[in-house]
């Protein structure tokens, strides 16, 4: 019996899952609108990067680490610093990637459209950049380390470590976490041989010491609370946090940032700011289910706001 | 050298930034045998113990089989992907009708290596630092130390077994903080037991640094004295799991691999000019350390892997 179950999933998944969904429920036994588990563990590699941590949602898991570089702000804002996300998928994440973070061997070759979106390195990249420079979460002057001479440039990386689908939100998770374990180190300028160059000043000589709890480190300041929600569309019905399997199948998928520090209650329902939404795929929704899925991410919101705050 | 006016819209030119007195001070540092980092702090260890180990198996659910090893500061991910039947780029080759092991070693973009060993220079060895800092030398180091993984796991594997079939081993090196090598060695042989690939018996590797004595610093008060006296030869200091500052002041490192229960050393390299009395006693220090791993990995190896993960 549990073979062909196995047989059923692997010859026709679409059936399969359509089979859960009419029962109300999915393949992992989730409501529709339950989330998975989500950990968040900070300071996880402290030898050559600045701040870290590691997200895992369900099975999905990414480590996020900061770097640093010094670098001269352009003359139109002087005073401003920058930030610099890059991701990164290899063969930890599944046996479909290859060492260079492609997909070669997919065992999900039906993907839809929206799926493929969600796949793809380079788009995910550029949507987790631009959504947490947009989000305006941190004041970028905070990176400014001499006003028009040099400012701190934020190098995020993160890397899937496995891959169970719905990584968009385990990115922005591991970035604002990893963001929020962040201590610049204190430096101070110098005039070598005319030219001026920006010194770390070594708290002491002790190795041991982890970097992130330099003495004289300065945190940041967050104006918002980045908290992402992606929600698939699957036969009309609304998948919360996805799985790889699920993630593939669905025809649309829509992911809502919001800001968890604007929360509020207004006649008993969570209103807040919303950051970003985004609807990708082929799927038509309406309003109303755009709007049910702010509502969740409200909710996805509050839920994270104890694991994201320290 | 960039100066201010070289500004792309908001981007940067990069700044050195340097450690206080960088310029001034030698590249090999001073090292303490009888007081060295231990990756938990506070801890210090002598000359002949091993770091903070931690070692776990079955952590990634998408991979076949799977380990993490940390040595210290130094953390490695294993993944083990198959035995799948080979494609196409793979080999072309009708003639192999054995398995194939392929092993691919890469750090993680960015924060994989230190920054500021990327600008040494001396550098000498693998488990050291190469000569350059562009990009492309770290490449070079991914593509050797892939073919010394390589060296050092295929003896463990009957791959007449395997027929056509590919088992790919990958690992990523989270953090590199010295002893590289042998923790990739151990990660990887522990990540194909945990996938269920026969083997003939577990790798363990383990590297030990000698260092000039010339180097050596030493804390009189110190009451554990007494380890580093056995390897005092006047001339040279053994470290056992050597971290990368004390890989930069060594003379050599070397790295043994062994088949513990078959009694049979499966992989030696050694880097740097050592005298022949002095590698024969590294070799029984790292011998020591491969047992000690052994353990460790046996351990890890039967203990119940947490299966919700």
């Amino acid at each position: 019996m549990e073979d062909s179950l196995e047989i059923f999933r692997a010859i026709d998944p679409e059936d399969y899952l359509k089979k859960f969904t009419n029962a109300n429920t999915r393949p992992d036994s989730r409501a529709h609108h339950a989330t998975r588990q989500t950990n968040v563990q900070t300071s996880i590699l402290t030898q050559n990067s600045y701040g870290s941590s590691l997200v895992t949602i369900g099975n999905t898991k990414v480590i996020t680490a900061i770097t640093l570089q010094v670098g001269t702000p352009s003359p139109l804002t002087p005073s401003h610093g920058e930030i610099d996300v890059t991701v990164n998928f290899s063969p930890l994440c599944g046996g479909q990637y290859n060492t260079a973070g492609r997909v070669v061997h997919d065992d999900y070759e039906h993907r839809s459209v929206a799926a493929n979106a969600y796949a793809d390195p380079q788009s995910l990249q550029s949507f987790v950049k631009r959504t947490i420079i947009s989000s305006n979460m941190i004041d970028l002057k905070q990176l400014c380390i001499f006003e028009g001479k040099a400012a701190w440039k934020i190098e995020v990386s993160c890397i899937v470590v496995n891959h169970d689908g719905n990584v968009v939100d385990a990115f922005l998770l591991g970035a604002v976490s990893a963001l929020m374990d962040l201590t610049l180190p204190q430096v101070k300028m110098n005039k070598v041989d005319g030219q001026e160059i920006v010194e770390l000043v070594a708290s002491d000589e002790d190795v041991l010491k982890p970097k992130n709890s330099m003495v004289g480190g300065k945190k940041l300041d967050f104006q918002k609370l980045v908290v992402p929600l992606t929600i698939g569309f699957f036969g009309g019905k609304m998948l919360v946090d996805p799985t790889l399997e699920e993630e593939s199948l669905c025809e649309g998928m829509i992911t809502v940032v919001v800001d968890g520090n604007s929360l509020s209650k207004d006649d008993g329902v969570l209103t807040g700011d919303i950051l970003n939404l985004s609807k990708s795929g082929m799927n038509k929704c309406s309003l109303e289910e755009i709007a049910a899925c702010s509502q969740l991410a409200f909710g996805r919101a509050k839920e994270l706001e104890a694991i994201l705050k320290p | 050298m960039p100066t201010a006016n070289t500004v792309l819209s908001n981007c940067y030119t990069p700044l050195p930034a340097q450690e206080k007195g960088k310029q001034v001070k030698e590249k090999k540092q001073y090292i303490n045998p009888t007081s060295r980092s231990s990756g938990v702090e506070k801890n210090h260890r002598n000359a002949k113990s091993i770091r903070h180990v931690c070692i776990d198996r079955h952590v990634l659910s998408n991979s076949t089989g799977s380990s993490l090893v940390e040595l210290g500061h130094t953390k490695i991910l294993c993944s083990v992907h198959g035995p799948r039947p080979f494609n196409s780029a793979q080999t072309n080759d009708a003639s192999v009708t054995s398995g194939v092991l392929s092993c691919q070693v890469r750090f993680a973009q960015k924060f994989g290596q230190h920054s500021e060993i990327e600008n040494m220079t001396h550098a000498k060895n693998l488990d050291g630092y190469s000569s350059s800092f562009s990009n492309i030398s770290s490449q070079k180091r991914e593509v050797e130390l892939s073919s010394r993984l390589h060296d050092a796991i295929a003896p463990s594997l009957p791959l007449e077994l395997l027929m056509k079939n590919v088992v790919e081993v990958f690992v990523m090196i989270l953090q590199d903080d010295g002893s590289i090598l042998p923790a990739s060695v151990v990660a990887a042989s522990l990540a194909l037991a945990d996938a269920g690939v026969e083997v003939y018996d577990l790798v363990s590797a383990f590297s030990v640094a000698v260092i000039p004595r010339s180097l050596c610093v030493e804390t009189k008060d110190d009451e554990d004295n007494a380890g580093v006296t056995t390897f005092d030869n006047g001339q040279y200091s053994l470290l056992a799991d050597p971290t990368s500052t004390e890989i930069l002041s060594a003379e050599g490192v070397v790295t043994m691999g062994m088949m513990k229960n078959w009694k049979e050393v499966v992989f030696w390299y050694q880097t740097g000019s050592i005298p022949p009395n002095i590698v024969s006693e590294a070799g029984e220090l790292c011998k020591e350390g491969c047992t000690a791993m052994h353990n460790f990995m046996r351990q890890s190896l039967t203990s119940f892997p947490d299966i919700s993960n």
